[in-house]
């Protein structure tokens, strides 16, 4: 629910500015800053994922099992995650029986 | 908006400053080059995020999240630094892309949780974020106008009260 109510609020944001730009500034910038304004949600996005690590999902996909470990313990903040961790590997056998079918 | 016309698209704004209300006013950007313009955004947003999931599989979801971000800030300054509406597609073209890598972030929310629970997050995400944003809109449309005619209403009653007041005292 938070997701859309995000996305939401940056949309009433984005018309705010588009209004805001429109009314009080002249000329060719008005324009050049609300289309260039993007720049700011895209720089937040690269910083912001150069600050997250990888899911222990994505991690088991590629292999890294020892990474996915680490990072379902840190997630959880329990000590002990092997019950969840053998069923992420069980569902990725599923889902490569899956794709075998498929494919 | 009048500028931005008369510098990329004269025709569109001449055909949108001379228009009459006795005209036929169905389509007044009625244009090939505009619509492309716009539209582009959205096949690129479309056909990147096919390549964005292949390399979310293949590189994790850290990097795919990285590239939209950097896609989607070099579309904005090439947008934003625009001579010609070449260089307006080419930067909205940049900014689909960065929008469809950016569809994995959705991913990578939902499967911070437990397994079996992410398949149903992601999905909703999908199907239940157009119509709300939309829904939102009208909603926040709504909620001013009411907002304004209360307002009307209140006044209208202050003016009411204050006048039978005025009118009294006088008497």
């Amino acid at each position: 629910m938070t997701f859309q109510l995000f996305i939401t609020i940056g949309i009433l944001i984005a018309n705010f500015l588009n209004f805001a730009f429109a009314k009080w500034i002249e000329g060719e910038m008005a324009w050049r800053l609300s289309l260039g304004g993007a720049i700011v949600p895209g720089l937040i996005i690269f910083i912001g994922s150069c600050l997250l690590p990888d899911t222990p999902n994505s991690e088991i996909e590629r292999g890294n099992y020892d990474r996915a470990k680490e990072q379902l313990l840190k997630l959880r903040k329990v000590d002990n995650v092997d019950e969840e961790f053998n069923d992420l590997l069980s569902r990725l056998v599923r889902k490569q029986n899956w794709s075998n079918m498929l494919g | 908006m009048d500028v931005f016309l008369k510098k990329f698209f004269p025709d569109v704004y001449k055909r949108e400053s001379s228009v009459k209300p006795s005209d036929d006013q169905y389509c007044k950007f009625d244009s090939q080059i505009l619509t492309l313009f716009t539209s582009s955004l959205y096949l690129a947003a479309l056909v990147s995020s096919i390549f964005a999931s292949m390399a979310t599989r293949k590189y994790g979801r850290r990097p795919t999240m990285m590239t939209s971000g950097l896609l989607f800030a070099a579309g904005a300054i090439v947008n934003g630094l625009a001579m010609n509406v070449p260089m307006l597609i080419i930067g909205r073209l940049l900014l689909g892309f960065g929008i469809g890598c950016a569809n994995q972030v959705k991913l990578f929310c939902s499967s911070l949780f437990y397994f079996n629970y992410h398949y149903h997050l992601a999905i909703k995400c999908v199907y239940i974020e157009n119509p709300e944003i939309l829904n939102s809109q009208v909603m926040i449309f709504n909620v001013l106008y009411l907002f304004i005619q209360t307002y009307k209403y209140i006044v209208n009653v202050l003016y009411l009260f204050l006048y039978t007041v005025s009118a009294n005292l006088s008497l």
